[in-house]
């Protein structure tokens, strides 16, 4: 088992390494952000900016380095540097929106942020699919079935920018109708906020509740399909019908035997649902204002800062590719039919 | 065109004009919004409240605490830094400069012209917030920060260096500093040069010997770059802050400044997005905004709200169509001034601009605003903008352009082609493309639109990639560094390559004088040069909108300020019951 | 009576298989009753895309005889917008737009996959283990973010066919494996040893033998990729970093629409949107009806 992990681990290696290489000269090639940053300074000052300070911005972003070099640079940090750069040092690189904005720290508090949103709504969609899938499994072909099916499929056609503005705005007119505001539209807790877990979490409800649930529905749809799937498959298999043909009640039959083993595919898939998540919450962060890994992606692109957009590669790859392995790792401990040497 | 960061403000804002409405407890007649036309500088004035709190969004963010260094230049900075910067002071909406009453006791003068030697006077008891005086020091130290000299401070990389390489040497004594300037520093505009932003003692305590070491103080610059501001020189002094995303306020007791400050707390927060904005206004998430755009949604959005007024009026940019005058057709004069003429400008004002703003007003002049005291139309009596198809085609058929089968062909008979560029996101700037597109077509001119991705408007224009471009500049009441800024030949930001000796000498002597009135009327005349050249064509100051929550007194719009509303915060305050 | 019941079943026998494999998937299809309605409804849509902008009398265009933000009547069914739009026009326009880039990621995808995953699967060994490398590196860079980048880093305005061809590039790995898949089980096949032995080239058995028999992996697949197209164009061009004017997409209209849900500009947001869902909840139904079809363990149960 631990040598299954660590194998698997170095073999994580040179995909996030080639993913890097891919993506820095993708997002490298196409930007040139040093000149944009100029021409915004000389609008915003209504003066020519001074070549020395061109030459300054340059250098401090290596900008005056070929592709090559500055992906060797951001990796190893090994070479003619200002010591802020090199990803195997701990470094993470300047960004391009300047020396205030360390990237590291950007990540890292961004990381929590995505993930309380994200972690939410991944538990709820995962418990109302499993509700729904079982009780759609249980009463196949039946009304309550083709309504739950039909809800599934809907959800999954539902884009989910549409689906949070509108809940947006609708959280706006319940807010009128309520005469109070009881949900926020824009940010992840009040502005400055300080205190202990709790009380963050607690300050933090009224901006929580609605872009969780715009999240848990889109998440909900794929896995109810397959925990219906897994539900039927078990309902119909041998073991089951021998517990049903001993004379065990059907509710027993259900909780101890059935649901049991549905749950397997289901639990080896919320690891994956986790992750995936991460990478969607770019829209609903940007429509709520959560100030996480999306949206923070969503800026470094648009402003093409280079270090930036790969910190989150990086990340985001990393968590994926944990996320594939927990579920490997999960359906070895929860199904015995499986073990790693 | 400098920047004007504002800390404080004087009490002089209780101008004539609203001296009805101003500290006056038991006035009924507080004015809204809608008297901003009539008094820009007086409306929405009330009495207020003792205490209160206020939320104010921004549209953006920022990166950097020191707004001396390019990273640092932003708008949004200047504004959520408004509250404790040592600025020299700033326009009200009338155009009135107001000395910062925090800092100094009177507007500086000029006590020498040869070399320009100017001195300032500093309030009794201005200091930093933190027991420390203000003192020459500090004025040093902005003087290096700014010089862009490596001698003085090495590998720093300050946004403009036009005042800070100027400076010969600065003295003072107590309350009184004297700045020299270098023989070649001649600007008009002396009076509003920034002087002060980091304070000196601070760098040292932090250990960094920047009088002495030049990369101690790049150093120090760094560490002002990086750290929150917890010194104050304004009305408020920072309790809580996170670069890019918010600052929190709290009243600074030692402020110098004679404003009686009501508030408990203010909080500027990051709201990207106008609609997030308006939405965010709606849900009482906020007390107000002034972004630097507006649409029409929003507009709509605004007036079905209960509990807020709202103003739209043009903002501190102004919209304009520049030619490339180093494109193969655009390169000759005639056929710009027949462009130019096709081109009708109250046509496409009224297919776009007027949908916000109903008593929009066609721009007249590319230095001064409409309205201003200097402001002379220039351009209408030429016929430039005014859509005349047969006056522009006259001047073409007498340069020897041909209409064949439709097409207008140059004298050495090539089919005339241009392109007009855009920001895509502009939706403003793409209908006026597809006006210009019709207009020029009536020439026999094929237009083709081209759009620009936001980010790439700056390297469109640094390498001259377009015929025809619309975009902005900011339009504060300065215009001294403008004109050069605009239409040198070489400047950095003369985009479409323009060179002529006649305006390169006519700017040169806006420069040469130290009388504003008199570079004024200079100044007007090298506007004229620039309309016969047919370079750059005014069309309106760019609208924008200030939305506030009706419980808010003395919150109003000022377009000559970069802070916008924030203009006068120690003023702000909750509407008394 | 077995005299009479053998020789029908023969006859059975015999009709069907002159019914050949691909009719046999008809019928199937054909008794999916939500896939049936939602291939009726996908080809309205359709029609509605590409036919309507002939029949219909406003353009997408701005004309100045149309006044802004009328309220849905006879003249302007969904209304217009404040530039003085036909919003059914513009739908139309937006509808085929979003059409064109969902159907060119779907085709430009699935022959990519389709031979990836073919190549791979028919070569095994070290060549298969290298391709399924960059699978995975593919896996792993966040779509959004290198599909974003790219849009947002064309020098003009982006249009459709920019917008089509990054999604395509992008998104073809899942039909890579589901296709490889079936390959490395077909390549141990009779069939493909009779056509190796007959001499046939490499390319001749991956084109002409291997692909055909995954024709049903990649059929579904091809549907589905229309919905996963339009729901990322869509995403994208409210991002801001998809589709630019003058091309326009559903994904824009509701980006300009903005928060109006609720007040009396509705139809704006309401009419682009249930267009996205109508085309993405078909596309899923059909794609969904034709697994069944296809499905050789699939029992006739009617769903």
């Amino acid at each position: 088992m631990v040598v299954f992990i660590i194998r698997r681990i170095l073999l994580m290696i040179p995909v996030l390494l080639g993913a890097t290489i891919l993506c820095f000269v993708l997002v490298d090639v196409v930007n040139d952000p040093v000149q944009d940053k100029i021409f915004e300074i000389s609008q915003s000052t209504g003066e020519p900016v001074p070549q020395s300070t061109i030459d300054a911005l340059e250098s401090s972003l290596y900008y005056d380095r070929g592709i090559p070099e500055r992906y060797w640079i951001w990796l190893t940090g090994i070479g003619d540097t200002n010591g802020d750069i090199g990803l195997l040092q701990g470094k993470w690189g300047p960004s391009i929106e300047g020396s205030a904005m360390d990237i590291g720290y950007e990540i890292s508090t961004r990381f929590w942020i995505t993930l309380r949103l994200v972690l939410f709504a991944t538990i709820a969609s995962i418990g109302i699919a499993i509700l729904a899938g079982v009780v759609s499994a249980v009463k196949q072909y039946s009304r309550t079935d083709y309504t739950l099916t039909f809800l599934g499929f809907l959800f999954l056609a539902m884009p989910i920018f549409w689906l949070g503005s509108l809940f947006k705005e609708g959280a706006v007119q319940l807010n009128k109708i309520l005469g109070s505001t009881v949900f926020q539209t824009y940010g992840s807790g009040t502005t400055g906020f300080r205190g202990n877990g709790w009380e963050v979490f607690i300050d933090s409800l009224p901006f929580l509740i609605v872009p969780t649930l715009v999240l848990m529905l889109g998440g909900y749809a794929a896995i109810s399909r397959y925990q219906r799937a897994s539900m039927l498959e078990v309902m119909n298999s041998d073991y089951v019908r021998l517990a049903r043909a001993k004379g065990v009640r059907n509710r027993t039959v259900m909780r101890r035997h059935a649901l049991r083993t549905a749950l397997i595919p289901v639990a080896t898939f919320a690891p994956l649902a986790l992750s995936g998540a991460m990478g969607g919450a770019m829209v609903t962060e940007s429509i709520f204002g959560w100030r996480g890994l999306g949206v923070y992606s969503l800026d470094a692109i648009n402003a093409g800062d280079t270090f930036a957009v790969m910190a989150y590669v990086l990340i985001s790859g990393v968590v994926v590719l944990i996320g594939v392995l927990i579920s490997d790792i999960l359906y070895g401990v929860l199904d015995p039919r499986i073990r790693y040497e | 065109m400098k920047r004007h960061h504002i800390a404080a403000v004087a009490a002089l804002a209780c101008s004539a004009l609203a001296l009805t409405a101003c500290g006056r407890g038991d006035d009924t007649t507080a004015s809204s919004l809608d008297a901003c036309i009539d008094d820009p500088a007086g409306c929405n004035s009330g009495a207020r409240a003792d205490g209160g709190e206020i939320t104010w969004a921004l549209d953006s963010s920022w990166a950097s605490w020191n707004q001396n260094t390019s990273e640092g230049n932003n708008a949004y900075a200047a504004v959520a830094l408004v509250g404790m910067w040592p600025a020299t002071g700033q326009f009200n909406p009338e155009g009135e400069y107001i000395v910062n009453e925090g800092v100094f006791a009177s507007a500086p003068t000029l006590v020498k012209e040869d070399p320009v030697t100017v001195e300032y006077t500093l309030q009794a008891g201005a200091n930093w917030g933190d027991g420390t005086d203000i003192s020459v020091d500090d004025f040093i130290y902005h003087w290096y920060a700014t010089s862009g000299d490596a001698s003085l401070c090495e590998g720093c990389d300050p946004a403009n260096i036009t005042r800070g390489s100027q400076v010969e040497s600065i003295t003072g004594d107590g309350s009184k500093v004297t700045v020299t300037y270098k023989e070649s520093y001649h600007s008009a505009e002396w009076q509003y040069e920034e002087v002060l932003s980091e304070p000196a003692h601070v760098a040292e305590e932090q250990g960094f010997d920047w009088q002495n070491d030049p990369k101690d103080m790049a150093a120090a610059e760094d560490y002002f770059s990086k750290t929150v501001p917890t010194w104050s020189t304004g009305p408020f002094k920072i309790e809580d802050a996170k670069v890019g995303e918010h600052v929190i306020y709290v009243p600074n007791e030692d402020w110098a400044g004679e404003t009686e400050v009501t508030l408990d707390k203010v909080t500027f927060r990051v709201i990207e997005g106008l609609d997030n904005i308006t939405t965010a206004l709606r849900n009482g998430e906020i007390d107000g905004a002034s972004p630097f755009s507006v649409n029409a949604e929003t507009v709509t959005q605004l007036q079905g709200a209960a509990g807020l007024e709202y103003q739209v009026a043009g903002g501190p940019s102004w919209e304009h169509i520049d030619l490339n005058t180093q494109s193969e057709f655009l390169s000759d004069p005639v056929l710009r001034q027949a462009v130019f003429t096709a081109i009708d400008v109250e046509n496409i004002i009224g297919r776009t601009y007027a949908y916000v703003q109903s008593d929009i007003e066609r721009k007249g002049n590319h230095l001064f605003r409409n309205g201003s005291e200097y402001y002379t139309d220039y351009l209408s009596a030429t016929g430039q903008g005014t859509g005349d198809i047969e006056l522009a085609y006259d001047m073409l058929d007498e340069a020897g352009y041909k209409l064949e089968d439709g097409v207008l062909h140059t004298p050495d008979g090539d089919p005339v082609e241009l392109d007009f560029r855009y920001s895509e996101s502009k939706e403003n700037r793409r209908i006026t493309g597809e006006l210009v597109q019709s207009n020029l077509a009536d020439l026999g001119i094929d237009v083709e639109l081209k759009s620009i991705p936001d980010a790439d408007l700056g390297s469109v224009l640094g390498e001259g990639e377009f015929d025809m471009i619309d975009f902005g500049w900011s339009s504060e009441p300065t215009f001294v560094a403008a004109a050069s800024q605009y239409w040198e030949t070489g400047s950095g930001s003369n985009f479409g390559g323009l060179s002529d000796p006649a305006l390169d000498a006519l700017i040169a002597e806006v420069n040469g004088t130290l009388d504003l009135d008199e570079a004024a009327v200079r100044a007007n005349v090298a506007v004229q040069q620039v309309v016969q050249d047919a370079y750059s064509l005014p069309i309106v100051d760019t609208p924008v909108v200030v939305m506030v929550s009706d419980r808010l007194v003395n919150v109003r719009d000022n377009w000559a300020s970069q802070q916008r509303a924030a203009y006068n915060i120690a003023e702000w305050g909750v509407a008394a019951e | 009576m077995s005299n009479t019941a053998s020789p029908r079943l023969e006859a059975e026998a015999i009709s069907s298989k002159e019914r050949g494999q691909w009719e046999m998937v008809g019928r199937r299809f054909f008794r999916h009753r939500a896939a049936v309605v939602s291939l009726v409804i996908f080809i309205l849509v359709v029609l509605f895309a590409y036919i309507g902008p002939f029949l219909w009398k406003w353009d997408y265009k701005i004309h100045s005889e149309i006044p802004s933000w009328a309220a849905p009547s006879l003249d302007h069914p969904f209304g217009t917008d404040k530039a003085g739009r036909d919003m059914l026009g513009a739908m139309m326009q937006a509808t085929k737009q979003s059409l064109n880039v969902s159907l060119v990621v779907a085709i430009g995808s699935t022959v990519l996959g389709a031979l990836y995953g073919a190549v791979a699967g028919f070569y095994r060994g070290w060549v298969d283990s290298l391709m399924m490398r960059f699978l995975d590196i593919m896996f792993v860079i966040p779509f959004l973010v290198i599909t974003g980048a790219l849009a947002g880093a064309i020098d003009t305005s982006v249009r459709w066919y920019h917008m089509a061809i990054i999604l395509a590039v992008f998104g073809w790995t899942s039909i890579a494996r589901a296709v490889r898949a079936e390959v490395l089980s077909l390549r141990e096949k009779e069939f493909i040893e009779a056509a190796r032995s007959a001499g046939g080239s490499d390319w001749h058995i991956i084109v002409k033998h291997l692909i055909p028999n995954t024709m049903s992996v990649i059929i579904v697949s091809v549907t589905l990729q229309i919905a996963f197209a339009i729901l990322s164009e869509t995403t994208l061009s409210f991002l801001g970093l998809g589709i630019q004017s003058p091309d326009t997409s559903l994904g824009l209209l509701i980006e300009a629409a903005g928060a109006s849900a609720f007040n009396e500009h509705w139809y704006l947001f309401y009419i682009p949107g249930l267009m996205i869902i109508l085309i993405a909840l078909t596309i899923n139904f059909i794609g969904d009806g034709l697994r069944d079809a296809m499905d050789p363990r699939q029992t006739m149960v009617r769903r």
